[in-house]
């Protein structure tokens, strides 16, 4: 019999750069997760951000602009509803 | 056994039969081509992939900064000649869910028309909400080179464990094109193994990640499978988001051709306890069979001359 699907909280990361300002095409990507979790990288919209929905977890994402600026975030799911990733230049 | 069907994104396609597994042989394949592009020999092939069977190649000693990156170091390396077989074989994925949003994936041939991928490349309600609405198929990409042609498709299959649960066991998918460009750049044979026969060998990884290059260069890395489960393939091989529907292969012998083994899916989040690997869900005779239906529904193999 199949299993129910995991219960999954909506999220949006929004991803910004030096200047607060959003970073479209940024690449969004996990770089650690308490449970298994797709190797997939996302690409933020025209507003910078991008929309998932998590199982219960903590989540370590990492975004990369264009300029390869980057940075990251832990999210705890469920928890809140958006998290910020600053750009940074290294 | 287990009972497998297979799911396809609705209308427009065609749906397909559900069909129950039979009973498998212990070891069972698909036939692959070099496709009729450059029959050169490529240098990355002869001196980056492994083949065979080994002892670890490395071993983790120092914590990862990422979690798909194993060990103290990145060994990932780029792939130049993706003109050539067989990494022509491996596409660039850009993914497009309803809402527009956008996301990196990789996929490989199986047959002329026939792509597999991760199945949360083309169903996943993390990302998409459901179904992926199109995606762009680009075989060998190198940057800003495209040595083949881009397509663009939007009917997709996948399985139904994955479709109602999502179970990563079963995070299969297929990408149905139009055209047949697989018999240019060619395809993978794909093998069921038994666990027992898969533990040893030394397995490749090359895909399209979005951390260097943007999901627009392909990178390789190698190691020893690490363990086995019933649906499984754990490995210590680099690996990073966009490489999702990576093929995972291995070659037999120093001169056999690749076999697809799995498909890669996931990095160390969820491996069993005690072992910091990356995974694929493997192919099993019931996944090999779906492969069939989908080649099939695709107008087939062509036979040898």
């Amino acid at each position: 019999m199949a299993e129910a699907p995991v219960a999954r909280a909506r999220h949006r990361i929004l991803v910004l750069d030096e200047g607060d300002q959003p970073v479209v095409e940024a690449v969004v990507a996990v770089v650690s997760s308490s449970v298994p979790f797709p190797e997939i990288a996302l690409l933020t919209d025209e507003a910078g951000a991008v929309e998932l929905h998590l199982p219960a977890g903590v989540f370590a994402f990492r975004a990369r602009g264009p300029d390869d600026a980057s940075g990251e975030v832990e999210v705890t799911s469920p928890g809140a509803v958006e998290s910020v990733i600053r750009l940074k230049r290294r | 056994m287990i009972e497998l069907k297979s799911v396809s994104k609705p209308a427009p396609s065609v749906l397909l039969e559900a069909v129950t597994a039979e009973t498998a042989p212990t070891r069972v394949t698909t036939e692959g081509r070099t496709g009729t592009a450059s029959a050169e020999v490529s240098r990355s092939l002869k001196h980056l992939a492994v083949k065979g069977r080994s002892e670890p190649l490395r071993r983790s000693s120092v914590a990862p900064s990422l979690e798909s990156i194993i060990g103290p170091t990145d060994e990932r390396v780029r792939i130049l000649d993706t003109d050539l077989d067989p990494w022509r074989m491996v596409c660039a994925l850009r993914l497009r869910g309803p809402s527009g949003g956008g996301a990196i994936g990789t996929g490989w041939f199986v047959g002329p028309k026939t792509l597999l991928t991760a199945g949360h490349c083309v169903y996943s309600t993390h990302f998409f909400g459901g179904w992926a609405s199109e995606i762009e198929v680009s075989p060998g990409r190198n940057g800003d080179e495209f040595p083949f042609e881009t397509v663009k498709s939007r009917r997709f299959s996948s399985v139904d464990r994955w479709v109602s649960s999502e179970d990563p066991d079963f995070d299969i998918g297929c990408i149905h094109l139009a055209e047949p460009l697989g018999a240019k750049v060619g395809w993978f044979a794909v093998a069921a193994l038994p666990p027992a026969e898969l533990e040893g060998y030394l397995v490749n990884v090359s895909g399209y990640p979005g951390d260097r290059g943007r999901g627009t260069e392909q990178y390789h890395h190698k190691n020893r499978v690490l363990r086995v489960t019933e649906r499984r393939v754990f490995y210590d091989v680099d690996t990073f988001g966009g490489q999702s529907g990576a093929p995972v292969w291995i070659h037999e012998t120093e001169t056999a051709p690749p076999l697809a083994v799995g498909i890669h899916a996931y990095g160390t989040g969820g491996a069993p306890t005690g072992l910091e690997a990356n995974s694929a869900p493997r192919i099993i005779p019931e996944v090999l069979d779906r492969i069939r239906e989908w080649v099939e529904a695709d107008g087939g193999w062509p036979k040898r001359p």
